[in-house]
């Protein structure tokens, strides 16, 4: 199922499918590591940015980027 | 014998311990400025061992090497221009794959590359296993374990760096395989112009297919770059087909060298970030332990402020005594005029220390990164995020630590802003002027009389950073993409270190305004009377008073914001001084000569104004330049004028006055 980032729930799991953003913004996630294709867990929603974890790294992203990536969430049972 | 120099540089992302290697490697053999024309700190060390010099440079952590931020254009310009002998790029072990990113790109421009893992701890935390033979092998370059924080793998590192340098090889930069690119990458190449400014041309090939407005530039400069536009094209994926390929070729090399449990674990770090980043709890706990820091640091400093002043008062006497034979008014100037900037300088000593170790140690222990994070949404309403917030917080006692703080925020257009805004931020001694005045004006109101001062001084943050953003600096605002580090326990020796490179370099670096400026206001008020009414002082606030008119001012309120600018608690001393009085008797003539309209539009005035001594010349050591102070003089003066004269010119219809 894809949904935006900002809406997954805590804990689930997924791939990353695209981002959308200036050239700059694009590059500097990268840089992060969350690039299209990546596996990335949500840990932490607040009333702002959100906790997710790429490539063994947590991240904070401000809402205004977490609205603008789509992931991929693996159906069924939650792992761990 | 000569001893050979070994030319080092330390790169890596931020987050990794690399300050925590650089502090133990060069100890107090160190000095920090800034890079030249920037405004980001070059850090440099030397090391002795044997017959070699190891002249360490710390280059700014950063996650790449593309043009967009200060620290990256330094590090890459670094390592380009300035050439090292070998390059140290530490990562954390614990998440190698991305920490390996910065390496790779690393590879690209040098040949003597030797890796640092470190924070071994706490990759056997989490159950990883790294093998370090095999990865040295597949990667072509020395590994070397460390954990840092406890002083191991250091020493390890030192003969490493000397091995190499002795072996001396000089290989060509490694050549990453970009797949489908590769094409482009080739024909961009031979496009370009023959001097590339020190650049590799496959380098430069690469980041213009990035999109990399530096390299871009200068290319276009040096010759018909309709070529190269044509063969990049329009394709907005290759920024990300390139960082796939460095990725690949990454899980390619830890394929076989990175072993992970099946089922992670859950770390210290995670049961920690439960309570520390918690929707709900999270914002509580964070104001907890920082409202626990700012009492602590300004109770100690309150604490501290009598010996420190005995202290003060007692080197004074001591030099006095040292300097008997100076003539009369040098002895007066020396003593009167020098000393009072430079026991302003001082008296900001135990500030400095209690707070930066404080600051320190959250940095170091990673709880920083939440503080950002929760605080982030309230943050949006000034439009900044998160990481604003503790320069914000820290100026509510002094600006000048907020001030200092500022440097944690990566754009530098968000530092500039909150430079600017940040000293309409009441700190401790402008309230306790505004307190006499509203206990003298206004007994029974006082408190909401505060209250509203801290209102209207929050109300100018505000619009000042909508005012700044849009019309001044014309960014959007940017949004948080932040790593938070595992927590860690903090090193001692690279606190004090730290503590006392921030001390050092506001000693140097301000201090030399604090007392030039102050020497100029005691000249300016003891000459040519050293009667302060007679003085320049009075007759440049006579000068200025029908400007202050229409606020409401006489002349002896002007003169108290006039030396307020020395230190913000001058301003009661100076009244008392023209006044002649003190005490209840300054009261009753405070009564008698101000109206309560005036004595509002002042209270107002006197906690917009320019900031301290202390706070200007603090701006002028983080922008490094003039021309931003003089805007932020400026500035607040203009924006305390006029809040002050519409609050005032309301205050007197209602008051009829």
């Amino acid at each position: 199922m894809v949904k935006i980032l900002y809406e997954m729930n805590k804990g689930e799991k997924g791939k990353v499918l695209s981002i959308k953003g200036g050239g700059g913004r694009i590059l500097r996630l990268a840089e992060l590591g969350i690039v299209p294709g990546e596996e990335i867990i949500l840990i932490q929603k607040s009333f702002g940015p959100v906790i997710v974890r790429v490539k063994d790294t947590n991240l904070a992203l401000g809402r205004g980027i977490a609205q603008n990536i789509l992931v991929e969430v693996e159906n069924g049972e939650k792992e761990n | 014998m000569e001893k050979k120099k070994i030319k080092v540089a330390l790169s890596g992302n931020p987050n990794v311990g690399k300050s925590t290697v650089f502090n133990l490697l060069t100890g107090l053999r160190q000095h920090t400025g800034n890079w030249p024309g920037k405004t980001v700190e070059r850090k440099e060390g030397i090391y002795i061992k044997d017959d070699y010099i190891l002249e360490i440079t710390d280059l700014p952590g950063t996650y790449s090497l593309t043009s967009r931020s200060l620290e990256e254009i330094i590090a890459r310009d670094f390592i380009i221009k300035e050439k090292p002998d070998i390059v140290v790029v530490i990562a954390d072990a614990s998440s190698l794959e991305r920490n390996l990113y910065l390496l790779v790109q690393i590879l690209e421009l040098h040949s003597q590359v030797i890796l640092a893992l470190n924070m071994l701890d706490l990759l056997s935390e989490k159950k990883y296993k790294i093998n370090f033979k095999k990865l040295e092998e597949k990667l072509g370059i020395p590994v070397v374990p460390m954990i840092a924080s406890k002083g191991m793998g250091i020493e390890e590192l030192v003969n490493k760096i000397i091995e190499v340098f002795k072996e001396g090889q000089k290989s060509l930069p490694r050549k990453i395989d970009y797949g489908d690119l590769e094409e482009i990458i080739e024909k961009i190449e031979k496009n370009l112009p023959e001097n590339l400014n020190g650049y590799n041309s496959r380098f430069v090939a690469i980041k213009l297919l990035e999109g990399d407005e530096i390299v871009k530039n200068f290319c276009k400069e040096k010759i018909n770059y309709y070529e190269i536009k044509e063969l990049i094209g329009k394709r907005e994926d290759t920024a990300i087909l390139l960082a796939n390929s460095r990725y690949n070729w990454i899980k390619n090399i830890l394929i076989d060298t990175l072993e992970k449990p099946r089922t992670p674990v859950i770390t210290f770090s995670d049961r920690l970030d439960y309570w520390f980043t918690h929707p709900i709890f999270g914002l509580p706990v964070s104001f907890i332990i920082l409202g626990l820091i700012f009492w602590i640091t300004y109770t100690l400093n309150n604490l501290l402020a009598d010996p420190w002043e005995n202290f003060l008062g007692f080197l004074q006497s001591f030099l006095k005594g040292l300097l008997f034979f100076l003539p009369n008014f040098l002895k007066e100037f020396i003593f009167s005029g020098i000393w009072e900037g430079v026991s302003i300088l001082l008296t900001f000593i135990p500030l400095i220390i209690i707070f930066f170790f404080f600051l320190a140690l959250l940095e170091d222990t990673g709880y920083l990164a939440r503080v950002a994070f929760v605080t982030d949404r309230m943050m949006h309403i000034l439009g900044l995020h998160g990481k604003a917030f503790l320069p914000l917080m820290m100026s509510y006692g002094c600006n000048v630590p907020g001030i200092m703080t500022v440097r944690t925020l990566e754009e530098e257009k968000d530092r500039k802003l909150l430079t600017l805004i940040d000293p309409f931020i009441p700190c401790v001694p402008r309230i306790l002027v505004s307190a006499f005045f509203a206990s003298v004006f206004f007994p029974k109101y006082a408190s909401l009389v505060l209250l509203s001062l801290y209102i209207i001084s929050f109300l100018a943050v505000f619009i000042s950073g909508k005012i700044i953003r849009r019309f001044l600096l014309k960014t959007s605002f940017s949004p948080l993409i932040m790593e938070l580090p595992l927590y860690k326990f903090p090193n001692l020796k690279v606190l004090g270190l730290y503590v006392w490179e921030k001390l050092k370099a506001f000693l140097q670096r301000a201090g030399t305004v604090i007392v030039f400026l102050s020497a100029i206001l005691w000249i300016l008020g003891n000459f040519p009377s050293n009667n302060i009414e007679k003085s320049f002082l009075a007759s440049i606030g006579k000068f200025f008073l029908p400007l202050l008119k229409p606020l409401g001012f006489n002349w002896q309120l002007l003169l108290g914001l006039i030396t307020g600018f020395v230190a913000k608690e001058a301003s009661l001393s100076t009244l008392s001084t023209v006044y002649q009085a003190s005490g209840e008797n300054l009261k009753n003539i405070l009564l008698s000569e101000i109206t309560l309209p005036t004595a509002y539009s002042f209270m107002v005035f006197q906690i917009l104004y320019i900031p301290c001594v202390a706070t200007v010349a603090t701006i002028y050591k983080e922008t490094n330049s003039k021309k931003w102070v003089l805007f932020s003089v400026i500035y607040s003066l203009v924006f305390a004028y006029f809040v002050s004269f519409i609050i005032y010119s309301l205050l007197r219809i209602i008051f009829h006055d």
